[in-house]
């Protein structure tokens, strides 16, 4: 296996955005895996544990299903980068404090974009991330 | 509407036969609120002078009902109406008076007295007018209660709305960014899939702003109906004509079961939209090589039109949801599929201007029918 390249895993519930979101990591050189529920992404991450960073987004079926993912994602993998995506945060007044608050005790949650993600965006934190 | 059923009542006023009498008489006294088919007993409280009522009215709950001598030692009734209960929606006030002067009468309304109870009172009067203020709060709260139900109701439609308004825009963005920055290389031809998708997602949006506008035109009434003379049949068949590509390229059956021509008096264009969204839906939620069945009868009412389909179906649970706005099913099965949720809340709120009924039947996994009476005159 060419252990040059990374590979990320996207879970979201939206087809635009799952093939926008693997069209930019490609770019950026990363093998891409996509699922579209929390189940799927859960069985990817069971089987296959060479997954180096996850893209959740924070609503799909259910509310805080990005949460619930999160949580069993971290169970399996410690210290795998999980970036949290979501577009709510803007219209409900939440403030997904990544930095301070409870959230990221619990979570450690490395990073949480507002949608759209912009290609700009994604290689910067990226970078930040490595 | 009244904690645990009880409506509190001050009575203020400095004769003691008249605390006294009030109090034996409503303690025992029960109302039957409108609609509400539970009684309502009453609690009193009194007061023999201004000072004790005012400093209870700042340091305990407000009253439902006070009972106002005009007369009191410390001061006058209407003067504490004036300052401190005009303000107060939620309570209402009986003046009692022994100098009940149409001049005194205008006076104290005009700030807020709902009533009047001249001195000295019988029992039954007292009752009377106690009972009507009771009916009189209790429709106000109601109404109250009412508009705040409808203001959050609307608050919600909204917030759904500027959601789904901000999906479609939000993958158009996305798309332009990955062509803005070449993330395919620098071939138009290589973003044809994009491009589509984006037509796709506009497309999908300006349909929603069209279901939007038929949605508040028929609730507002600002929708003008035409009830002309039309033939149900042929506007069946062309509305499944309009649909002969897509059920094509879902690998679907169509069929039709309807006389040659039914007449009835209706709006063409309403009965268009019926025919639309249930066909869409029974095309959109089917499988492949499945099958849609579009019927037209003529029934003693009127019409009944029925659309079945061979597709995914619906589960029971979720059969009674169908027909709120945005409401769309989210499952494994319906996740690709695309639309807004309206649909069927403007089938609804048409089949409401016929007086007209909705059935659904559905098997879960097998598929589902849909029945619609109309009531009009059909010839
Ligand atoms: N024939 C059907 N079989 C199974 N599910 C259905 C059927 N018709 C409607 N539904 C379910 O009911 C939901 C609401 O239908 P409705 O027509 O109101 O909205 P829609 O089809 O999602 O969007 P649109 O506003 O574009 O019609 C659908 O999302 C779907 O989950
Ligand atoms: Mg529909």
């Amino acid at each position: 296996m060419d252990k040059e390249r990374k590979t990320a895993l996207i879970v979201d519930d939206d087809e635009d955005y799952l093939f926008q979101m693997e069209a930019n990591l490609q770019r950026l050189d990363y093998e891409v895996t996509t699922a579209s529920s929390v189940q799927e992404a859960t069985a990817i991450m069971e089987e296959n544990r060479d997954v180096d960073l996850v893209l959740v987004d924070l609503m799909m079926d259910n509310m805080d299903d990005g949460f619930v993912l999160a949580h069993k994602i971290r169970r399996i993998n410690e210290n795998i980068p999980i970036i949290m995506t979501t577009s709510v945060a803007k219209d409900t007044g939440y403030e997904f404090d990544s930095v301070k608050g409870e959230n990221r005790e619990w979570l450690k949650i490395d990073k949480i974009l507002n949608k759209p993600v912009r290609f700009e965006q994604l290689k910067t934190v990226l970078a930040t991330l490595k | 509407m009244f904690k645990n059923r009880i409506c509190k009542i001050a009575v203020v006023d400095d004769e003691e036969g008249i605390r006294l009498g009030s109090k034996s008489i409503l303690e025992a006294f029960e109302v039957e609120v409108d609609e509400d088919e539970e009684t309502l007993n009453f609690q009193i409280v009194d007061f023999a002078d201004k000072n004790s009522f005012v400093i209870n009215l700042e340091k305990e709950d407000d009253p439902d009902l006070v009972l106002l001598d005009c007369k009191l030692p410390d001061g006058n009734g209407i003067d504490i109406l004036d300052e401190y209960l005009s303000e107060k929606d939620d309570v209402v006030v009986i003046i009692i008076t022994a100098y009940a002067t149409v001049e005194n009468a205008v006076k104290t309304t005009k700030m807020g007295a709902f009533d009047f109870l001249a001195k000295p009172f019988t029992p039954d009067q007292l009752r009377h007018s106690v009972r009507k203020a009771v009916n009189h709060l209790y429709l106000k709260r109601k109404a109250v209660q009412l508009e705040k139900k409808q203001k959050s109701i609307r608050f919600e439609f909204l917030s759904v709305l500027a959601h789904e308004l901000k999906s479609p825009i939000n993958a158009v963005e996305g798309y332009l960014d990955l062509m803005e920055n070449e993330i395919m290389g620098d071939q138009i031809g290589k973003y044809s899939k994009i491009i589509g998708n984006c037509t796709d997602r506009i497309g999908g949006m300006r349909k929603l702003i069209m279901d939007l506008l038929d949605l508040t035109r028929i609730e507002s009434g600002k929708k003008k109906r035409e009830v002309t003379r039309i033939d149900a049949a042929t506007i069946l068949r062309e509305a499944m004509a309009n649909f002969k590509l897509s059920a094509e390229q879902s690998k679907l059956e169509i069929q039709i079961k309807a006389p040659d021509k039914l007449e009835i008096d209706g709006d063409e264009g309403e009965l268009m939209i019926i025919y639309n969204n249930l066909i869409s839906n029974a095309i959109k939620y089917n499988r492949e090589n499945g099958r849609v069945t579009a019927k037209l009868s003529k029934i003693e009412q009127g019409i009944e039109i029925e659309v079945e389909d061979t597709g995914i179906g619906l589960k029971e649970e979720d059969r009674k949801r169908l027909f709120q706005e945005f409401t769309r099913i989210k499952n494994e099965k319906t996740r690709n599929i695309q639309g807004s949720g309206l649909g069927l809340s403007i089938v609804r709120k048409i089949t409401d201007l016929y007086q007209g009924t909705i059935e659904v039947n559905s098997k879960y996994g097998k598929g589902t029918v849909f029945k619609i009476r109309l009531n009009c005159s059909s010839y």
